[in-house]
């Protein structure tokens, strides 16, 4: 049974449509990058995927569940925007999740907010953008998920912490695990990523293993990206 | 998970709750303090504006435990909430205990501080002692029927503020409404409050059930509930044979309570099926 399967799936806005009959299927122990220019249906995926989007179309299945409560418990998800209240202090909201989520792992928290250089007692709202992205991302790897969702998770962090995230990231990943990454930031991802996806008006336009890509096509993913996307 | 799911929003409002209850007591101390000087018109026009500070702050705490409610449903913190692995059921209840928690301690906070305000009021202007002024506002209050109608009309109007509340919050954000963004709930409160008023209306005129007010007003706040439709009354105060209305109707409790619970089925199947987060 795949981790994620998706069958015609159809998400529109108004007229709009987001994700245009999308079939995928995706097995865990891997690294999946989404990407795709400015409104190819990324986030709107992620979303769907993440259980806060059930206005579709088409059959999306996680562990064989529709996303909702049981999806709930083995996805950690990302969003592309800050979510948690900024009155809160980094080691409040690091106990707050470890109350709401059984597969939180506190000492894993705690050690990549160290890895961070983030003080325990500082307060979200007196954190950088950059910070405070920190924070979401060791908040979303520290769970012992069996799917990881991240949109856009290094979009606001400079290069040099960009780097800690990702080794963070993968520090963190289980290898029976999936993770779904979106992002333009190809060149930071590339080598973190087993395979790609393509999506281009909520259509897949190029899906597969990152070295069979490269292989096929005699260039990086990211020269690819260019090179479709132009 | 309740229990977590109360505490967190609990939590959350008190930040900034909390300094408007101190507000509010600060106000009925100040009230106090200056109606101890006993002077007529300081104390009148201080105490008038104290008061209005008074029920502003109240105001607020019910407009922040609305906007909280919208942030962790729709809003910026809507990801973290609804990423919670909780029932609906129980997602919804902690929602609502939260909601009556704050309305009934605000409302609970406002009936003090007014009733103080009045006493303090009543004892300057009739030159009297606080004691005294208390005992004759208690004569006219607490009588146990009026204390018993005014406890049901509060907890009555609770509940239904808190249920239109949750219910514009979730319907209004979803489907085609979720474009409008905050104007979403607002739409869908301002219809439902249109659609209940015409329902109150109906059901009062038509359900055959009153409220039979006393016939001589110097017995005192007497009254006994008949079985009878106020729709007669009113057409004799239509047609000029009466010019009192003797009825009230109360059918509307009964459709209200009826409408609650199709509201809290319709709030439950949105919340569960046709999430969508902006």
């Amino acid at each position: 049974m795949s981790t994620i399967k998706i069958n015609n799936l159809c998400k529109n806005y108004g007229k709009l449509q987001a994700i245009n009959n999308l079939s995928l299927e995706l097995n865990s122990g891997q690294i999946v990058g989404l990407v795709g220019p400015n409104g190819s249906g990324k986030s709107s995926l992620l979303r769907i995927l993440g259980a806060f989007d059930m206005a579709y179309s088409g059959e999306v299945l996680i562990n064989g569940f529709k996303p909702g409560l049981e999806s709930r418990k083995i996805v950690s998800f990302l969003p592309d925007k800050p979510y948690i209240s900024e009155n809160l202090r980094a080691e409040q909201i690091i106990e707050l999740y470890d109350g709401f989520f059984s597969d939180f792992n506190k000492e894993k928290a705690f050690k990549m907010l160290e890895l961070f250089k983030l003080k325990p007692e500082q307060k979200l709202i007196e954190m950088s953008k950059g910070m405070g992205e920190k924070v979401q991302v060791l908040l979303t790897m520290s769970r012992d998920a069996e799917i990881f969702i991240l949109d856009e998770p290094i979009s606001g962090v400079d290069p040099a912490s960009r780097k800690i995230i990702l080794r963070s990231m993968i520090e963190g990943f289980s290898e029976d695990a999936l993770m779904v990454v979106s992002t333009h930031l190809l060149n930071d991802i590339e080598n973190i990523i087993d395979s790609v996806i393509f999506l281009d008006s909520g259509q897949i336009k190029i899906q597969g293993s990152t070295d069979d890509l490269r292989e096929q096509y005699g260039k990086s993913i990211n020269e690819l990206f260019e090179q479709i996307f132009q | 998970m309740f229990s977590k799911l109360y505490k967190y929003q609990i939590k959350e409002l008190w930040f900034i709750a909390r300094y408007f209850y101190l507000a509010m007591t600060g106000t009925i101390l100040i009230g106090l303090f200056i109606s101890e000087t006993r002077i007529p018109g300081v104390v009148q026009f201080f105490n008038t504006l104290l008061l209005i500070g008074f029920i502003i702050c109240g105001i607020a705490i019910i407009i922040f435990t609305i906007t909280h409610d919208y942030q962790n449903q729709q809003g910026k913190r809507s990801y973290f909430f609804r990423s919670i692995p909780a029932k609906e059921s129980v997602i919804i209840g902690s929602r609502l205990s939260y909601y009556l928690t704050y309305y009934f301690a605000t409302v609970i906070v406002l009936a003090i501080g007014i009733a103080i305000f009045t006493i303090s009021h009543t004892a300057i202007n009739m030159m009297l002692p606080f004691h005294i002024a208390f005992s004759i506002i208690k004569d006219i209050f607490f009588q146990t029927k009026i204390i018993g109608m005014l406890l049901f009309i509060i907890v009555y109007a609770v509940f239904h503020q808190v249920i239109s509340m949750m219910f514009a919050i979730t319907i209004g954000s979803h489907a085609r409404l979720k474009s409008l963004g905050i104007g979403g709930p607002i739409l869908v409160y301002f219809l439902h409050y249109v659609a209940m008023q015409i329902l109150t209306l109906i059901s009062m005129l038509f359900i055959p059930i009153s409220i039979k007010l006393p016939e001589n007003p110097d017995t005192g706040f007497e009254f006994r509930i008949v079985f009878e439709s106020m729709m007669p009354e009113m057409s004799k105060l239509f047609s000029a044979q009466s010019n009192e209305i003797k009825y009230i109707g109360i059918g509307f409790i009964f459709t209200t309570f009826i409408v609650w619970i199709i509201m809290a089925i319709w709030i439950y199947k949105c919340s569960k099926n046709k999430i969508s987060l902006n």
